[in-house]
């Protein structure tokens, strides 16, 4: 490692290293996003496998600066109509902040910076884990419901986040798992479930599923695939599925129907605007007590 | 394990490759329990020996013997065959119950045990 960056940064010295690092999130947060937090490129080691490390697309990452941003406005969660939150509820706010990180830090501090990849290049799986880097980076810890990653102020926030060869001052993990509320735990204590659960159990028909046991998760269990259906309820997986009917229907008429339906264009509409074809599904995070007080307006 | 050195190593190979059936159907199964469409324990707050994570695609191929280009396929097309268009449709209606649950009564429902309906 060079003692000093191109723009004459001392990086061995560590309160001008800090002092970088708040410049980067502030431009974070003037980019778009809620929070802003830093993670060491190394402490990904211990959760993912090769190939799914921020060295594994940007050789010699050190840091990785993740931007989280809200979805749906507070408002929306409780509009009489669930289309609000479907059509509506992603923004892509977090990943504007991410490449303007990005970009700042290679013309500002002449380190490589990328905007980590996120979109799944294969199935399902994302190249680089948004929500591990938003833990990493203290921004937030894991829940029961869908494993979102909730912010211990905000609750649901998405995540994006840019990787860099530049050495930064890492924020800390959250000390404390931010679910389950205490609530919830009590819910869990009479009823066996919490609201995530009971709204979505994966043993009947739904997603989640988890054991708490003083206070604390110790049994937790996702059906990302089912997820699937709802929060990518219409979009690529549900035009496929309507492919393959349209191959098997030899009827003419009928193939007419069905291309000429509202679903089908509904399918072809998320696919083309991509911004519908995830975020669809809020009802675990719908009945989530963490951050629930921000969406009580006037 | 070896580091991944190519994009069919990360599971991304790029052109069209087809699974002999015969194969998909025997490990179609156990590549979807070893990736992450079913996460068990991921929480990176569970202690050490406790928490687990889904495996790349070749690892998967490692444990099984199998063509990481294979595997990568048949994980592919299993993620979709998980579930038909019925549960799609399930899944609309689901969101209608669970969504209007909310705007009715709030949380109530669920404390006064009165859960939406998963199907309808």
């Amino acid at each position: 490692m060079e003692a000093s960056s191109p723009a004459g940064l001392d990086v061995t010295d560590v309160a001008a290293r800090a002092r970088a690092t708040d410049e980067i999130k502030h431009v974070g947060l003037s980019g778009g996003a809620l929070v802003v937090g830093v993670t060491a490129a190394s402490a990904f080691n211990e959760f993912v496998p090769p190939g799914h490390r921020p060295t594994d697309f940007l050789p010699g990452a050190e840091s990785v600066v993740v931007a989280g941003s809200p979805g749906p406005a507070n408002a929306a969660w409780r509009s009489p109509n669930r289309r609000v939150m479907e059509i509506a509820g992603y923004d892509f706010r977090e990943n504007v902040a991410s490449i303007v990180m990005a970009e700042h830090i290679e013309a500002t501090y002449g380190y490589r910076a990328i905007q980590g990849p996120t979109l799944p290049t294969s199935g399902q799986h994302p190249p680089l884990s948004m929500m591990l880097a938003a833990v990493l980076a203290g921004l937030g810890t894991r829940s029961i419901a869908a494993n979102i990653v909730l912010n211990p102020t905000y609750g649901l926030l998405y995540y994006a986040a840019a990787v860099t060869t530049m050495p930064l001052e890492p924020d800390h993990v959250l000390e404390e798992n931010v679910c389950p509320a205490r609530s919830c735990v009590r819910l869990y204590e009479q009823e066996g479930r919490t609201p995530c659960m009971a709204v979505c159990p994966a043993d009947e028909g739904g997603c989640i599923d988890a054991t708490i046991e003083d206070g604390r998760i110790v049994h937790s269990y996702f059906n990302r695939e089912r997820c699937s259906t709802r929060a990518m309820n219409f979009g690529i997986r549900g035009h496929i599925k309507q492919l393959e009917i349209l191959m098997d229907t030899d009827d003419a008429d009928e193939r007419h129907d069905l291309v000429y339906s509202d679903d089908f264009r509904r399918n072809l509409a998320a696919i083309g605007r991509y911004k519908e074809s995830v975020a669809q599904c809020f009802e675990c995070m719908r009945v989530c007590p963490v951050g629930r007080y921000r969406r009580k307006l006037k | 394990m070896t580091e991944p050195s190519g994009p069919a190593d990360r599971g991304e190979f790029a052109g069209f490759h087809v699974v002999d059936p015969e194969l998909y159907a025997r490990h179609r199964d156990e590549v979807v329990r070893m990736s992450t469409s079913h996460q068990v324990d991921i929480n990176e707050f569970l202690p050490g020996d406790v928490r687990k994570r889904g495996l790349s695609d070749a690892e998967i191929a490692e444990r099984l013997g199998l063509d990481v280009r294979d595997v990568t396929e048949i994980r592919v097309v299993a993620e979709h065959d998980e579930y038909g268009i019925e549960e799609y449709e399930a899944s609309a209606r689901f969101k209608d119950a669970a969504a209007a649950s909310y705007v009715e009564r709030g949380v109530r429902n669920l404390y006064e045990g009165r859960p939406p309906p998963t199907r309808r």
